[in-house]
């Protein structure tokens, strides 16, 4: 169940009000039950596979830890912890490989071979993509690292550990957790407490908020355009990519809000996943506040191992590479995501190379690259780069991307921007403004996260009945100019006419 | 302390909630849309009794004229056809209508005897429970309708799409569905105007099936030119059958009298089968079938809206005979002598009568406004200055219709230019005169309300095709249309 469905409405009280009113000792068993069936919502099968993936990576630290208690040798401990790594992270990539990418690996070996004029006949694997395998594998692989590098003791309970991984919040759309953080809290069952479901049903307020009133009214513009893009070239094609910029934002920010209010509810503090990407001034620096949990978790897990940049300027640039096409592909098995992550490491390569060029051009023409004006037109620069790329991310094929970026680069009618073309996209004059309206209050809100200042704390501050008020109106207007509910549409109602 | 707070907690919390359902209680009825009030609101909001519901799809919406059954035959009642209903949607919508009054008689067109889907679209199936006040009935409405398991083979299989199949929750509180339609906000979502009607809805149009028939002398009558095998049968038992054996339980269990009817078409379907079929199970439960279909009342070259649905010419002929009926064999009071209830109903009729003439008024084609002057309170008078009305099948039908000699205001618009037909109560007499031989009364007629109502209109001077002014008797009041 997706959380902006009537299921989950239901689900998640019922969860809450049985969690406090079980005793302590009851409550994380609760929780895994709770966990697992909604997974199975989705497919019941999956449940085996989140099985072997949370028995595996326990095992893995239950034995790394009988290796550390041992009496063998440190050179023979390490060796077999690293093994015991080794057997995890081979057992759980090969089930993600599987799933996820077999298909896309045998086409691509498919296409190779017609481009080398082989003859070679590729089977076709009918396999159902199990939803969230990506997040929870990783969450699982980072225990057994954790583990492995002694930032953590080995989980003793089954059942805690499989909470963990399984944790309903953050399954299926993350934040990825790591261990340190999340199996501490869920090892102490937590009490009522008003403030926390303040703050989490407020988080959850802003996560639907992005979810349902932005990002599924862009997508509704975005998805005609991209849909058909030789009706819809050129400056159609910026608009909508730049609208996709700010939807998957609010796609992905809004999901992670709501699973961190959820968790907040039940009196666990999840981490942060965004903050201010799109106010940052470098791609580099968009990256450290874009998908936060992704992002650090290639940092600790594949870059810094792959040698970060300890290594000469060649490795660290090769590093980078490695793990922003590694992150393109977890995004999704289509060359397209693997190009778009490809094209972000460039963008760090030549921004890297860049910069003492840009420092000394700063130094010549006296330019405080401090200031206000300069700051904000890095902000615009790096927010074009990223939506540049994402026309790789969005399109359905590297075709489809090469058509729409031919036609983004010959785009000769801008006129679509007043002549009222831009309501004809499946989004009318008023959900345009509302869109553009919308789009101003995250803008607001995210210079306020960049300044530290809590919006949330501010409303919490206030009196009851404004409180009563601000709670009220958001609860309205999310319902009200949400996208949710059976569809409408007007033409549908001309019943009158049969 | 701690008490206070939680106190505190707890009255926040209840304001919240308390506020934000008032505020999307009201936002519901303004989203929701109208056409369900404007039409069965009438109804639901009325305390007044209705002795006979009328129930069925479209085919009855435009069959059956509450206001003339009142006018003729004081017969109080309201048309609850619904587009595109099928059986099991009108078993519901008639246990909804029964939450709110029971009438003594309903009568039901059998029309989809033989379908095994409980209801057409979630928008049709919207058209009427929207208009409902929710209840255990309405509950239980949309969780049986919304269990179609035919509906979901279909689906399953491809032949639908998936959103032919709504979800139950949307039926009982229909923001969910409607609450995007707030770009679309406007004046009548806050004043919401109600039919006139009484549930029925005049269509306006003619087709013409008379090609579909030819005259046999033997038997004096028009004869159908394919023949038809009225011996067809059903064999299986389908879901509208099951359904309409619950509609004539439940009213027999309340002491409600029930009339099947087989409404006229001409839509090339197995009419027989279902008529002989409605037939078998009015026997079975000892009700009276009402065969329209075979009745011959309705003339395929005027009375025909569509293939499916009459105008109000058809209308007006099965509305007299389902009132006569009702009248001559169910004994219900004949409401124009209760003071209280003719107060109200010839009230309404006068608004009903207004409503017919702003209609005629805006008819854009001659034979949809010569279909509306046939309102026995309309009088008219139709001033012709082009001959080539008179070589148009339907027209010179039309005109019939209207006891107008149209061979003579044929010769006087070939020979003349022009005529002036004048028609009293809705057809019932006319008279045709040259432009010379116009009756005094007539002009000082239509000169004293031009003055009245401030009218522009030249009155006998050419200016257009033909000129059709119509005077509503109850009201006085007067609609011109130029075409």
């Amino acid at each position: 169940m997706i959380f902006n469905s009537g299921q989950f409405l239901i689900f998640f009280p019922i969860v809450v009000l049985v969690y406090f009113i079980l005793p302590k000792k009851m409550k994380n068993f609760w929780l895994l039950i709770a966990s697992y069936y909604f997974y199975m919502c989705w497919n019941v099968k999956y449940i085996l596979l989140i099985f072997t993936s949370t028995l595996i990576t326990w095992l893995s630290g239950i034995v790394m830890e009988k290796i550390k208690q041992s009496d063998r040798t440190e050179e023979r401990k390490i060796t077999l912890k690293k093994w015991t790594v080794a057997a995890s992270f081979v057992s759980n990539i090969g089930i993600l490989a599987y799933f996820k990418y077999m298909n896309f690996f045998l086409d691509t070996i498919a296409r190779i071979c017609q481009g080398m004029n082989i003859n070679l006949s590729v089977p076709v694997i009918d396999v159902i993509l199990p939803v969230g395998i990506s997040f929870y594998t990783f969450q699982a692989l980072s225990y057994t690292m954790d583990v492995y590098r002694g930032d953590i003791y080995a989980e003793k309970n089954f059942f805690q550990y499989a909470l963990f991984v399984s944790f309903f919040p953050q399954l299926v759309a993350g934040p990825i957790e790591r261990s340190k953080n999340l199996l501490k809290q869920l090892a102490v069952p937590k009490k009522f407490s008003y403030d926390n479901f303040r703050e989490g049903f407020m988080m959850m307020l802003w996560g639907y908020f992005l979810k349902i009133v932005v990002a599924d009214r862009a997508a509704v513009l975005v998805d005609r355009v991209y849909g058909d893009i030789d009706t819809y070239p050129g400056w159609f094609i910026i608009i909508a990519t730049l609208i996709f910029t700010i939807q998957i934002y609010c796609d992905f920010y809004g999901y992670s809000v709501i699973a961190k209010g959820a968790a907040k509810i039940l009196g666990i503090d999840l981490m942060e996943n965004f903050t201010a990407p799109f106010l940052q001034i470098s791609i580099a620096n968009h990256w450290r506040y874009w998908h936060i949990s992704l992002t650090s978790w290639f940092r600790d897990y594949l870059y810094i191992p792959l040698g970060g940049n300890r290594k000469g300027k060649f490795r660290k640039y090769l590093n980078i590479l490695i793990v922003f096409v590694v992150s393109g592909l977890w995004h999704g098995a289509s060359l397209t995501y693997v190009l778009w992550g490809a094209l972000h490491g460039l963008y760090q390569i030549i921004g890297d190379i860049l910069m003492p060029l840009r420092k000394k051009v700063c130094s010549v023409f006296d330019l405080d690259r401090e200031s206000l004006g300069h700051r904000i037109l890095m902000m615009v620069g790096t927010f074009l780069l990223v939506a540049f790329g994402f026309i790789m991310f969005r399109a359905d094929s590297v075709g489809h991307a090469i058509a729409a970026y031919k036609s983004v680069f010959t785009a000769s009618n801008p006129w679509i921007l007043f002549d009222g073309s831009l309501y004809t996209l499946g989004v009318n004059n008023k959900n345009f403004n509302l869109l553009l309206i919308c789009f101003l209050v995250l803008l607001v809100a995210d210079i306020c996260k960049l300044n530290k200042i809590s919006i949330s704390d501010f409303i919490l501050k206030q009196n009851m009945w404004c409180r009563v008020l601000i709670i009220s109106f958001s609860l309205v207007f999310i319902l009200l100019f949400g996208i949710w509910g059976p569809a409408y549409d007007a033409a549908n109602f001309i019943y009158f006419q049969f | 302390m701690i008490k206070s707070k939680v106190i505190n907690n707890f009255i926040t919390l209840i304001m919240v909630v308390s506020l934000t359902a008032s505020v999307l209680v009201r936002i519901s009825e303004i989203c929701q849309m109208k056409q369900p009030i404007y039409t069965y609101g009438p109804f639901v909001e009325s305390k007044e009794d209705t002795d006979v519901l009328f129930l069925g799809s479209s085919r009855m919406i435009n069959s059956v004229f509450p206001m003339l059954l009142w006018k003729d035959y004081g017969i109080t009642s309201y048309n609850l056809g619904a587009h595109a209903n099928l059986i099991p949607a009108t078993y519901w919508e008639m246990e909804n209508a029964f939450a709110v009054k029971q009438p003594k008689l309903i009568v039901l067109d059998t029309y989809g005897i033989s379908n095994n889907f409980k209801y057409e679209t979630p928008e049709y199936l919207h058209s009427w429970m929207d208009a409902f006040p929710l209840s255990m009935v309405k509950v239980k409405a949309a969780f049986d309708l919304t269990n179609d398991p035919y509906k979901d083979e279909a689906i399953s299989q491809g032949l639908i799409g998936s959103d032919i199949n709504g979800s139950p929750v949307e039926f009982l509180w229909s923001f969910i569905k409607y609450h995007s339609r707030w770009d679309e906000i406007n004046d009548e979502d806050f004043n919401t105007p109600s039919t006139t009607e009484k549930g029925a809805e005049a269509r306006i149009r003619v087709e013409s099936f008379a090609d579909k028939y030819e005259y046999d002398a033997k038997s004096d009558e028009y004869q159908l030119k394919e023949s038809v095998d009225k011996d067809s049968r059903i064999d299986a038992a389908y879901v509208g059958e099951e359904y309409l054996r619950k509609i004539i339980n439940s009213c027999q269990e309340k002491g409600i009298d029930v009339i099947l009817t087989y409404l006229p078409s001409e839509s090339n379907e197995n009419h027989y089968a279902q008529i002989n079929k409605s037939m078998e199970i009015a026997r079975e439960y000892d009700v009276d079938f009402v065969n329209l279909f075979d009745i011959g009342i309705i003339d395929p070259a005027t009375d025909y809206y569509d293939a499916k649905h009459v105008n109000p010419l058809g209308a007006k002929k099965i509305t007299s005979y389902i009132g006569q009926y009702i009248s001559d064999n169910y004994g219900l009071t004949d409401k124009r002598s209760d003071e209280k209830t003719a107060s109200s109903w010839d009230n309404d009729y006068r608004d009903y009568a207004y409503y017919m003439s702003e209609k005629f008024a805006g008819a854009e084609e001659v034979a949809n406004a010569l279909v509306q002057i046939g309102f026995e309170e309309f009088d008219s008078v139709i001033e012709v200055y082009n001959q080539e009305y008179f070589n148009d099948e339907t027209i010179i039908n039309l005109f019939g219709k209207l006891s107008v000699d149209t061979e003579l205001a044929g010769e006087l618009c070939l020979n003349a230019g022009a005529c002036v037909i004048v028609t009293h109560r809705g057809g019932q007499e006319a008279e045709v005169y040259s432009m010379n031989d116009i009756p005094q009364e007539y002009l000082q007629l239509l000169d004293d309300k031009k003055q009245e109502y401030g009218l522009e209109t030249e009155f006998f001077v050419p200016g257009c095709g033909i000129r059709m002014t119509v005077i509503n008797r109850i009201s006085g009041a007067l609609m011109v249309n130029e075409l």
